[in-house]
């Protein structure tokens, strides 16, 4: 069952928003048996539906947070459970609100770009290519192609080290101590330090500019990256073995925190979930952006949606962008434009209108939504934050499972609060 | 000791004093030296522990304070002392003071019958291993005591873990110390370890074998699926990884700990970590031959002892340097297994626990303790308990054959019970859904 | 040293009496179950203290460890831990009656004992054949086996039986019992409902689930 367990569907046709229905998904999905059901029964609570008087259990409500070590910062589950079984899981969550979109109305659109970047800050190359593509969109700035291929490269890398720290945060919070988080980030690490090469900042990068990115790569980037996609496989590698071969792991992953199809669909979720349960939509395939319909990639997805899909979907992805790194690296030599439009001015004062750009951040759909009254601020500024809407099944993709699978489903949702909360 | 202290004084210094004032130094020189060493044993560990896990995650670990770092536990057992001691408006100020007390108190009492070298044993009490997890199992109270009484639905729910936890892993740890117990005869751990010379077949059993204090019960198929059983429930027992629910931090934080800080937070760390080493020692003990190893029968032969009056102490000296290298050598070996399982795998659910403890280590006990009187009856009887056939059989014979029939039993029944667990596993949770239709609707919300 | 016995005997007795008392008397049921595992601890001591040790041992293994842990857990699943509030049986005829029904079923159990042992006689010898007094654990295992053979296997039988009725009680109706359907469960149900298969499906094979709907292009792009 372990094998095979990915599926993968067709490349998606370039320019069409359809996932191929005959051929793909579908097709894998029926022939095997259509859903898990039920892998987890429980059986702390003694109470009878028949003679309700009959070992009639007290129900306990436990605040998980907003202190705890594996809310992934300041974030709280309301659970009531009975024994250890989770009857019901309210998220309460707003800790972490600062005003983001607020503050971004009262800044000029440049002054938002650093902001973008403590939205989801581990992935701040991602922030930053969504907005700029909806300042882009809202004023007509053209994008040289070198440039393109840049920022591509950037939240391509972006991905590959969010997904190598949330699967140590989620391995982490199974148990397994810090091993394979710092596994994680010794990849990252090597990440990083090409960020600061090309930005001068590891985190908070405020790479992109409207028309282009801030500065052209420097000379010594392409053979660290080089060096670093020959020594990438071996670590996704350990990584996947790891995953595959660890009863324990497994026993843990294996049908938890199931998020249906049908559901996933219609909870709105995006990215590594939805893939995870199975649905073949990555917005690079469905409505490729800048460069991605040049690239020869795969998109993954899983087969029955419990936190082990979520798990594998996340290691294949992390293969696929190392496979457009790679294309990257071959045909970025020859593309034009440099860094940036010339014609870009820094501050833009973007026609009256609106406009909404969205990219696959490694979390899923980050959408920015801008209107302009025409002034140098944006009227309206809103974020489309990947983690917060994914956060919206939490509730109930926990409830009947044990508390001890709270933990493991929400790291396997991969959240982070400076975007849930804004 | 009390034959040292009586070698020294009546026979060295010829003083001639009673014999119970040498009991009674000998007694508070053993106790002294044990509260010393427990806490320094604790020290050391948790260093170890955290140097050997950096390794594994590819970091340094503590390296500032002392050399190599290795004054760094002391400095957190300062830290420890000078914390504020916080105790909860709401919680059961007694209980809550009492609980790591009676965490600790136990742990310090299994010292007692732990045998260090030859004749290096404070009590050898002839219930000796029975007494060592009785009092391990007095714990479980002080673990229920901080859970109740810290009034934190964390704490409550780390010490209903713990507490099941224990309960149910001390019967598989038992029950495999049983099959052991079985194939010697005695509850003594000192006559166990003795029974452990020879060289891999145990001098107890085949006379004549040469003494390299190599006889260890791990070479016989019932002693080697006790020690596996045996150290699972350990690491159940002393709550490491990975059954580390009841501290489960990144589920219910600490557990039963909580709502403890400064040097009771510490007292309960200690408790911990003392009972892993000991967990840890008494499997080296059981199964490994504690302090035997080659050399120490050879030396032990020619120093003060019971048997001996008048030996030489310079070969007591000898003999307990030896000896407590090779205990502490294994104990090590083990602890160190201990933490690279802390380093190499997540924890197991609680549901999950229990149905391994209670429908794989039960069982699997079970039959080893038939074929351990399986081994005692080919190897021990003769005519008189009814076993005829064996009696002209040569004692090697009868040990190859007394092998090779458990062995045989107990992978068949390994495997048997590994394929039934797999089943029941896989079994479970499934649901009817068209079954109980009706019942289920009801649950809709 | 009968001196020194003596005055420790006094002293873990006044400990069993004192917690005894506490036990009945405190109103908190922690507080409660806490002096009983006290006194059951110091009927261990008095154990040792006869040179009883494997009694000792299993009193504390099987008295402290599994029996007080036993009504620990009980009392942690109560609600009312403090006694605040509850009635109990203390002033007034009902805690006299009740003393005195207690009192009274004691000394029927230990008034013929007192009296008919002679205290403070040396035993004497024991004619050979006789059998050895129960001390080890080797006698006890013996006795067990021997002459208290029925005995020791009506007690087996009956704990085994505890065991199944227990299993029995745990797994009546194991399914009904469950109350929290997960997502995957209550989606694949609400489904059924609302298709139900259409042939009866064949005992232990689960009806094929009705084919999920084509992702439409409109729901992918919203």
């Amino acid at each position: 069952m372990n094998t095979g367990k990915l599926a993968f569907p067709m490349p998606l046709p370039a320019g069409v928003g359809t996932p191929s229905a005959p051929g793909g998904l579908e097709g894998q999905t029926s022939q095997e048996k259509p859903v898990r059901i039920s892998v987890r029964r429980s059986r702390v609570d003694g109470c009878s539906t028949k003679d309700p008087a009959m070992f009639k259990t007290e129900e306990l409500q436990i605040n998980i947070g907003p202190q705890h070590p594996s809310t992934h910062g300041v974030f709280r589950m309301l659970v009531t459970v009975d024994g250890e079984t989770i009857i019901d899981l309210k998220p309460v969550f707003g800790y972490l609100h600062r005003n983001h979109e607020q503050i971004a109305e009262q800044n000029t659109y440049l002054q938002n770009m650093p902001y973008t970047d403590r939205l989801d800050y581990f992935n701040s190359m991602a922030n930053n290519q969504a907005y700029a593509m909806a300042v882009e969109k809202l004023a007509g700035i053209e994008v040289p192609e070198r440039a393109e291929y840049i920022r591509v490269l950037m939240v391509e890398l972006t991905r590959i080290l969010n997904h190598a720290g949330a699967l140590g945060f989620l391995i982490n919070d199974m148990g397994m101590w810090q091993t394979q988080l710092a596994f994680g980030m010794r990849e990252r690490e090597k990440i990083l330090d090409l960020f600061e090469m090309a930005s001068g900042a590891r985190m908070m990068c405020n790479y992109f500019r409207f028309g282009g990115v801030v500065r052209d790569l420097p000379p010594e980037f392409m053979p660290k990256l080089k060096e670093l996609l020959v020594a990438m496989p071996a670590f996704v590698d350990e990584l996947e073995r790891l995953l595959r071969e660890n009863e324990i792991l497994m026993q843990r992953a294996e049908g938890i925190g199931i998020l249906p199809k049908e559901l996933a669909l219609a909870y709105s979720v995006t990215g590594p979930v939805l893939r995870g349960s199975g649905v073949p939509y990555d917005i690079r395939k469905a409505e490729p952006y800048s460069v991605y319909d040049r690239f020869d990639f795969d998109v993954p997805v899983g087969s029955v949606g419990d936190v082990y899909d979520r798990f594998l979907v996340r290691i294949e992805e992390m293969r696929q962008s190392k496979r457009i790194i790679e294309q990257i690296v071959e045909q970025l030599p020859d593309a034009r434009g440099g860094h940036i439009n010339p014609r870009a001015r820094q501050n833009v004062r973007p026609p009256v209108g609106d406009a909404y750009a969205r990219i696959e951040s490694p979390k899923g759909e980050l959408g920015f939504y801008l209107v302009s009254d025409g002034s140098p601020r944006p009227y309206r500024y809103k974020v489309r934050a990947p983690s917060f809407i994914n956060l919206t099944p939490l509730g109930d993709m926990c409830r009947g499972y044990k508390v001890a699978d709270v933990v493991v489903i929400l790291g396997s949702i991969d959240i982070v609060m400076g975007e849930v909360d804004r | 000791m009390y034959d040292i202290v009586n070698g020294l004084i009546n026979t060295t210094f010829g003083w001639n004093w009673p014999g119970w004032v040498i009991a009674l130094i000998s007694h508070l020189l053993v106790t002294t030296l044990l509260f010393a060493i427990a806490p320094f044993q604790m020290l050391f560990l948790t260093y170890y522990e955290r140097r050997a896990i950096a390794r594994m995650q590819d970091r340094i670990g503590p390296n500032r304070v002392g050399p190599a770092g290795l004054l760094q536990p002391i400095a957190d057992g300062v830290k420890m002392f000078t914390k504020e001691d916080i105790v909860p408006a709401a919680a059961d100020r007694w209980v809550h003071f009492l609980a790591p007390c009676v965490v600790v108190a136990p742990t310090m009492l299994m010292f007692a019958v732990l045998p260090w070298g030859p004749g290096m044993v404070p009590v050898d009490l002839n219930v000796g291993l029975l007494f060592f997890f009785a009092i391990s199992s007095i714990s479980a109270v002080g673990l229920l005591m901080a859970g109740l009484a810290s009034s934190n639905k964390f704490a409550l729910l780390g010490a209903m873990r713990a507490v099941a936890q224990m309960v149910s892993y001390e019967i598989p740890a038992v029950l495999s110390l049983l099959a052991v117990v079985m194939l010697t005869g005695t509850l003594s751990i000192v006559q166990l370890i003795e029974a452990q010379a020879g060289l891999f077949i145990s001098s107890a059993d085949v006379p004549g074998v040469p003494d390299l204090g190599l006889g260890w019960f791990i070479f016989t198929p019932v002693g080697l699926l006790a020690f596996i059983v045996f150290f699972i429930a350990a690491l159940a027992e002393g709550e490491r990884t990975p059954f580390d629910i009841p501290e489960a931090d990144s589920e219910i934080v600490a557990g039963y700990m909580t709502e403890y800080s400064g040097m009771k937070f510490g007292l309960f760390y200690l408790a911990q970590y003392v009972l892993n080493f000991l967990l840890c020692a008494i499997a080296a003990v059981i199964f490994f031959g504690g302090w035997q190893g080659p050399g120490v029968g050879w030396l032990y032969d020619r120093a003060i002892s019971p048997a001996n009056p008048d030996g030489n102490w310079v070969f007591n000296l000898l003999a307990g340097f030896l000896g407590v290298f090779y205990l502490l050598a294994k104990t090590y070996a083990f602890f160190f297994v201990m933490v690279w399982l802390r380093g190499a795998f997540p924890r197991l659910r609680v549901d999950q626990l229990m149905d391994f403890g209670w429908k794989f280590l039960i069982p699997l006990t079970l039959v080893n303790i038939v074929s351990a009187a399986i081994w005692v009856a080919l190897l021990r009887w003769g005519p008189e308990q009814g076993i005829t056939f064996t009696q002209n059989w040569t004692p090697i014979l009868r040990w190859g054959v007394a092998f090779a029939v458990t062995l045989a039993v107990n992978i068949v029944a390994y495997i048997a019970l590994a394929r039934i667990f797999a089943a029941s596993q896989a079994e479970q949770g499934r649901i009817d859904l068209d079954e109980y239709r009706d019942t289920l609707t009801a649950t809709l919300r | 040293m009968a001196t020194v016995i003596q005055i420790i005997f006094g002293l873990i007795a006044a400990l069993i009496v004192g917690a005894a008392v506490m036990v009945v008397t405190v109103r908190n049921v922690i507080h409660a179950a806490l002096w009983l595992i006290a006194c059951f601890f110091g009927v261990g001591a008095l154990y040792l203290l006869l040179e009883a040790e494997f009694l000792a041992v299993v009193q504390v293994l099987v008295y402290v460890g599994a029996i007080s842990i036993l009504i620990l857990f009980a009392i942690m699943l109560t609600r009312q831990v403090t006694g605040e509030g509850v009635r109990q049986l203390v002033g007034g005829w009902r805690l006299w009656l009740t003393a005195a029904i207690s009192a009274l079923l004691f000394a029927v159990a230990i008034v013929p004992t007192v009296i008919s042992h002679s205290w403070n006689v040396p035993a004497p010898p024991a004619p050979p054949g006789t059998p050895e007094p129960l001390a080890g654990v080797a006698e006890l295992g013996r006795a067990f086996v021997y002459e208290f053979l029925l005995q020791f296997q009506v007690a087996g039988v009956l704990l085994t039986v505890a065991l199944i009725g227990a299993i029995v009680i745990a797994f009546e109706e194991r399914a009904r019992r469950r109350r929290v359907l997960t997502l995957a469960e209550e989606h694949e149900l609400r489904k059924r409902l609302a298709h139900p298969p259409p042939v009866e499906a064949p005992a232990g094979e689960p009806a094929p689930a009705p084919r999920a709907t084509p992702i439409s292009e409109g729901e992918v792009q919203q």
